[in-house]
């Protein structure tokens, strides 16, 4: 109980601080550091290419011929389509909190020096999870929405648990675990949804009628008339808020991430591995089951259908946890940046261009974020030696004259 | 007899893509660069020879069929296998590129390819038409095409002859040159020994001359062939509509790869335990005493992976990962 107290107060006082000592000039350095200027650059470089590629298939749907305004139309909607009314850009948010979610769970693991492949898994066991208790338990408005988002959390921190406790006592590799817990959650889940108490046959899909549960939207429809927000992208930042804090204002962050640098260092230093490894892995199927019950709870329904395939979210997550660079903080900005660009990208079946667009781009994203600290090092390179050459003509044009001087020295 | 023989043959069907891809996840690693863009290499493989075999990228030909009355079915699978391993060679190049030569994070470019590949196929399939009839994001895949009913002589041996040499797809037997050959080359060559030697200790294979970016380049083009080859036999075998997925086999080799311990022989044991549980499905009725103890259909499809995960736990004191994998190799580190 202390404990808890304590880190409440603590992280208090941080939320105090970042607001009462609040400096412009501390949030540019953030936007001019190296890392988050690759970042933007890479996102750049990879609607370009995204784009070239567009010039090349795009056809005017009414005459099918080539034609280079289409690519420009399509180009604009891909950049604009997610802002164009506050409809767009509220489902955008909407559609953003799960894909936060379960970037934060890849990226935590991450930064633990785990590799979650298992996202996946563990965001359907929290799915159906989330889903079971809403339709089995009768609980007042709001508490049932929580319970039912606990239940999903619980089932996907089991999940993790999981490939946890195996890598931290007899030391298996947790990149094979998770994905052999991937298709273990595939099968469960669809023996699970045909239970006759939850599935409904006309939906051939859990039952999505549960007035008590679904996530409340807190009036913020009226902010973003006609779209489907609700809470869940507040509770998502929120998450990502509390796990940044968890990372780095906490002891148990502190240890996590030093198992993460260096397993035999931390061992050394007195950390206790075998719960390091653990926890973390619990921590990052907590928050993928918290991303299904997100993406499951809200009233717009997304149905769980009994079929045999691995939910594609969680490589989504790792995207998302690389374009973030596994900071918590830039997970929030790249799974908006992705939700972003998705609601854009369908928005460009109109012209007739394919909505695979997305993951061409968040590809191009993804490999000139892994090669931008070589591109920089190059670039660097070649200021130095432009710099370098600079001297060195200056000091060539010096040593002109100075050579004529010594030589009278000497002769004299 | 017959009925083991039946799923004895559904088991190497399934078993051979797998060993394929996980020998070629093997040169990688053992190089010391970890690739799990197998899944995306595969994939490339498979479009662009599905492309090929149907006759697309051919002017003058239109269809799987015209191509194959044309110079015979083995011929175009073949031919077919090799544009996919060019294909192969040339997605993982950007692997090589971004992990050996510009010191990324191995992770990281590998989940780009793999991203990228089943994005750019579906792309490619709906805005050019590839596909059957416009607007659909699947190639039809003709494989009865390709089958070989038997090999003259070969497949009047008893048993073994209706096993290996009747109804099988030549993918089959490249697949065994395959293996033979990654044995050889791993344990038998100099190049094998390099090999080795950089995923284990680079500093002290560069101290010995050894080249350590040229092996390792190697090491991944290797990879990219065989997982292109074996994306293009596993979705020439088992499907007849291609939608630019192999449903997780990639990842499946990697498990395999660590299952079999990062050695080939162990490899390919895994790798049959694992097909052998993956078909036990389809196989069941094929052992009555176990159908007749009506296991919920959904608990027979998990048990490849959980036994994996049971195995892996058992036998996890002996493994042993190449101990350079997944390092950027930096000369002057030492």
């Amino acid at each position: 109980m202390e404990k808890i107290k304590q880190f409440f107060s603590k992280l208090w006082v941080s939320i105090k601080d970042f607001f009462v000592n609040f400096n412009y000039k501390k949030v540019l350095k953030i936007f001019t550091n190296t890392k988050v200027l690759n970042s933007f650059a890479a996102i750049f470089v990879g609607l370009l290419i995204g784009f070239i590629v567009m010039i090349f298939v795009a056809k005017n749907p009414f005459t099918g011929e080539w034609s280079f305004n289409t690519a420009l139309d399509g180009l604009e909607r891909l950049f604009g389509g997610g802002s164009r009314s506050l409809k767009n850009f509220g489902d955008v948010l909407f559609k953003a909190a799960p894909l936060i979610l379960v970037g934060l769970s890849v990226g935590f693991a991450f930064k633990t020096g785990l590799f979650n492949i298992g996202a996946s898994g563990q965001f359907m066991v929290g799915g159906v999870a989330a889903l079971y208790a809403a339709n089995l338990l009768t609980l007042p408005t709001g508490l049932h929405f929580v319970v039912a988002a606990l239940a999903g959390i619980a089932a996907g921190a089991i999940w993790g648990f999981v490939p946890g406790i195996l890598k931290a006592i007899y030391n298996v590799n947790e990149v094979i675990t998770t994905i052999m817990m991937n298709y273990i959650a595939m099968y469960l889940t669809v023996m699970m949804v045909t239970y006759p108490k939850v599935y409904d046959g006309g939906l051939t899909a859990i039952n999505t009628n549960f007035p008590t549960a679904h996530t409340p939207v807190l009036g913020l429809d009226k902010l973003f008339p006609g779209s489907n927000i609700d809470i869940s992208i507040i509770i998502a930042i929120l998450v990502a808020v509390l796990i940044w804090f968890v990372l780095e204002k906490t002891t148990l962050g502190y240890q996590l991430k030093a198992v993460g640098h260096s397993k035999d260092a931390s061992k050394y230093a007195g950390i206790n591995y075998k719960k390091s490894v653990a926890v973390s892995m619990m921590i990052a199927g907590g928050l993928a089951g918290l991303a299904a019950a997100l993406y499951y709870l809200p009233i717009k329904p997304a149905y769980f259908r009994p079929i045999e395939v691995i939910s594609p979210i969680g490589f989504e997550g790792i995207s998302i946890a690389l374009i973030g660079q596994s900071h918590p903080l830039a997970i929030i900005f790249s799974g908006t940046l992705i939700s972003y660009i998705k609601e854009g990208a369908s928005q460009m079946q109109l012209f007739g261009f394919n909505k695979e667009i997305t993951n061409i781009v968040i590809s191009v994203i993804i490999y000139m974020i892994a090669i931008s600290s070589y591109l920089g090092m190059v670039i660097n390179k070649r200021k130095e030696r432009k710099r370098e050459l600079a001297k060195e003509e200056e000091t060539d044009e010096e040593n002109k004259e100075e050579p004529q001087v010594k030589g009278g020295e000497i002769n004299g | 007899m017959a009925s083991f023989y039946d799923y004895f043959s559904l088991v190497l069907f399934f078993a051979i893509p797998l060993i394929m891809t996980a020998l070629g996840a093997l040169f990688s690693e053992r190089s010391g660069v970890v690739n799990i863009a197998m899944e995306g290499i595969m994939i490339v493989g498979a479009f662009v020879g599905i492309l090929f075999i149907n006759g697309k990228l051919i002017p003058g030909i239109d269809s799987a069929v015209e191509f194959t009355e044309a110079i015979g079915g083995v011929p175009v699978y073949l031919l077919g296998m090799i544009i996919a391993i060019i294909a192969g060679i040339l997605v993982s190049y950007l692997h090589a590129l971004a992990s050996i030569k510009m010191n990324a994070d191995q992770i990281i470019s590998a989940t780009a390819i793999n991203t990228l590949t089943p994005a750019l196929a579906l792309f490619l399939t709906m805005s050019l038409a590839l596909g059957e009839s416009a607007g659909t994001d699947k190639l039809p895949v003709a494989r009865s095409l390709y089958l070989i009913d038997e090999v003259p002589l070969l497949s009047k041996i008893p048993f073994f002859g209706e096993l290996f040499f009747q109804n099988v797809y030549p993918g089959f037997y490249v697949g065994i040159i395959a293996i033979i050959l990654t044995y050889i080359v791993i344990y038998k060559t100099k190049f094998g020994l390099r090999l080795r030697a950089c995923g284990e200790n680079p500093h002290a294979a560069d101290a010995a001359g050894i080249n350590i970016y040229k092996i390792r380049y190697l090491g991944v083009l290797i990879s990219g062939a065989m997982a292109g080859a074996s994306g293009f036999i596993f979705v020439i075998g088992f499907t007849i509509e291609f939608n630019a997925s192999v449903v997780g086999y990639g990842f499946l080799a990697i498990a395999v790869m660590i299952f079999g311990n990062w050695q080939p022989l162990k490899i390919v044991g895994a790798a049959f335990l694992f097909a052998g549980l993956l078909t036990l499905s389809d196989g069941i009725s094929f052992f009555p005493a176990l159908d007749n103890l009506d296991i919920p259909e959904g608990i027979i499809s998990m048990l490849p992976y959980l036994i994996t995960i049971v195995v892996l736990v058992l036998t996890s004191k002996n493994s042993r990962a190449p101990k350079a994998a997944g390092q950027i190799f930096d000369k002057g580190e030492r």
